[in-house]
This record gives structure tokens, sequence and C-alpha cells, in this order.
């Protein structure tokens, strides 16, 4: 193998690591909670829009000068159920139900995240 | 001065093949649900240009690549987010063929990365959210993916470009 092969493979690897890492930050430590005090909160261009237990049954008809947006929530679960943006990636992403996990719809600046009753432990970072 | 000429038609096709690829890719219905994550195509041509013609041509004709596709094809919107990946992308890309540390198969998955981590923290900031970190796992994933594929392209059309004697013009 050539020292060039040797560093790209290094590279490779710490991408994957570092990938891990986060993936370990913010994905698993929002595993284990499923009680009332989770929330669901809507964010337009960075502002709060609104917050909502994830327990509750709710359609939010969001619109802005950029778009609209249909979120609902329901059984637990938060879904972006329609949105006139371009590139849809918002819908497709589907339904979301632990903390940390979000729904971005970036042509509208619409974030829907799931916050988790741990949330003051992260704004202590 | 005919060796400065042909400089700038083959930064000129392969600015336009970027375009290209970039158009093609929008056209593509592939999307697994993450914000920003595409193959990223464009920079195939983009390495071409920095393995052929050099560090500034393939900084400027990835500027040029995004600011005219944005104009072209619409999605203004977008722009922020194409910016802050592509600069990124191109400026790594260029560092570490610099370094000559790595193959082309490195530089071009250090790009397809950079561009992903550049496009999150643009995100990030427009929506105030730093929580999108969230989608960086995957992103960096398909990054490597997408950037070993890219990387096979490129040297093909590198050394293709070599062989007709197109090496010769910087």
């Amino acid at each position: 193998m050539s020292k060039k092969t040797v560093h790209d493979i290094i590279l490779v690897a710490a991408v994957l690591l570092v990938a891990g890492s986060i993936y370990m930050y913010t994905v698993l430590p929002g595993r284990s909670t499923a009680s009332s005090s989770v929330k669901v909160v809507v964010r337009v261009d960075g502002e709060v829009y609104g917050e909502y237990p994830l327990n509750s049954n709710k359609v939010i008809d969001l619109s802005t000068e950029r778009g609209s947006n249909k979120i609902i929530i329901n059984d637990s679960n938060v879904w972006m159920e329609d949105a006139d943006c371009p590139d849809k990636v918002c819908v497709k992403t589907g339904k979301i139900k632990s903390p940390g996990q979000t729904v971005v719809c970036l042509p509208h600046r619409v974030v829907i995240e799931i916050k988790g009753d741990n949330a003051d432990i992260d704004a202590a970072v | 001065m005919k060796k400065n000429s042909r400089l700038v038609a083959f930064c000129g096709v392969f600015t336009a093949l970027a375009m290209i690829f970039s158009y093609v890719e929008m056209l593509l219905p592939i999307s697994i649900g993450v914000p920003g994550a595409k193959l990223g195509l464009a920079n195939i041509a983009i390495l071409a240009v920095l393995y052929v013609a050099g560090s500034r041509a393939a900084f400027f004709a990835d500027i040029l690549r995004i600011v005219l596709t944005s104009i072209l094809f619409g999605n203004m919107a977008a722009f922020i987010f194409s910016i802050s990946g592509g600069m990124l992308s191109v400026i790594v890309m260029i560092l570490l063929k610099k370094s000559d540390r790595f193959s082309m198969l490195g530089v071009s998955v250090a790009g397809g990365t950079a561009h992903n981590i550049g496009q999150i923290a643009a995100a990030a900031v427009v929506t105030g959210t730093a929580q999108i970190a969230y989608y960086l796992p995957v992103l960096l994933i398909t990054g490597i993916i997408t950037g070993i594929v890219n990387g096979c392209v490129a040297r093909i059309i590198k050394i293709s470009l070599q062989k007709n004697g197109l090496n010769d013009i910087v």
C-alpha cells in the first residue's frame, strides 16, 4: 500500500470516528425519555413559534412569508404532513418521537425539535 | 498565449459540466429525508479542474458553478447553504492536495464531507438550532461514500485528459 492510501484510510477512519461520537452525543441520550414533560418546539427563523406537549394531539398550520407547513402531533409522534417547499425533505423525513430528533424545512427555515426534560443539562454546556 | 487560452477554454467547459451535474442532480428524485444529502456530482468536475488546472482555477470554477446554478435553476433559498458548503469543500480540497499526503480519492472524500459540514453549519446558524447537528453523522457517512465514487470518476477523467495531452495547460 502506498503512503497516500494509508493517509486516505486514516482520513476516512477519522471522519467515521467523528460521525460516531456525534451520534452517541446527540441521538443515544434521547432514547430513554418518554415522560409527559417531553415537548415539541417549533422554531421559525430561529425564533420559538410555539411549544406543545408531545403527548397531545394537534394540527399546526404554519404560514409565513416563505410558505406554509402543516405539522401534526399525534400518538407521541410528530411529523410534517405537508409543505409547499420545493424539495419536500421535511415531509420525507417522516415521523420523529425521541428527544433530540428534528424535522427541518430549510427553504422555509422551520425547525421542529423534540426536547426532553433533560434540556436544562444540555443548556449548561 | 496559446497555453493561456487553452486553460480558459478548459475551465469554461468544466464549469459548464459542473453546472449540468448540479442541474441533473436537482432532477433526480433521490432523497433519504435528510437535508443536504446528495450525490455531489458537480464535485467530479471541480476535482478534475483542481488536478488539471490548479487551485485558483478550481476555486473560481466552484464559485461560478454555485452562483450560476442558483441564478439559472432558481433555488435562491438554498444559495446560502450551497455557497457555505461549496466554499468549505473547495478550500479543504485545495489544502489537502497541496499537502501532497492524500490521493485523489482522499481529497474527494474530504471535499464531500466538508461540503456537508459547511451546509449543516450554515443551517444551524440560519435556523438558530444547534440540534441540526443531529443529521451530521448520516451526512458524514454519505459524504464518504459519494466522495469515494466521485473521486474514482474524477481520476478516470484526469487520466483520460492526460492521455489526450491536456495536462500541460498550466
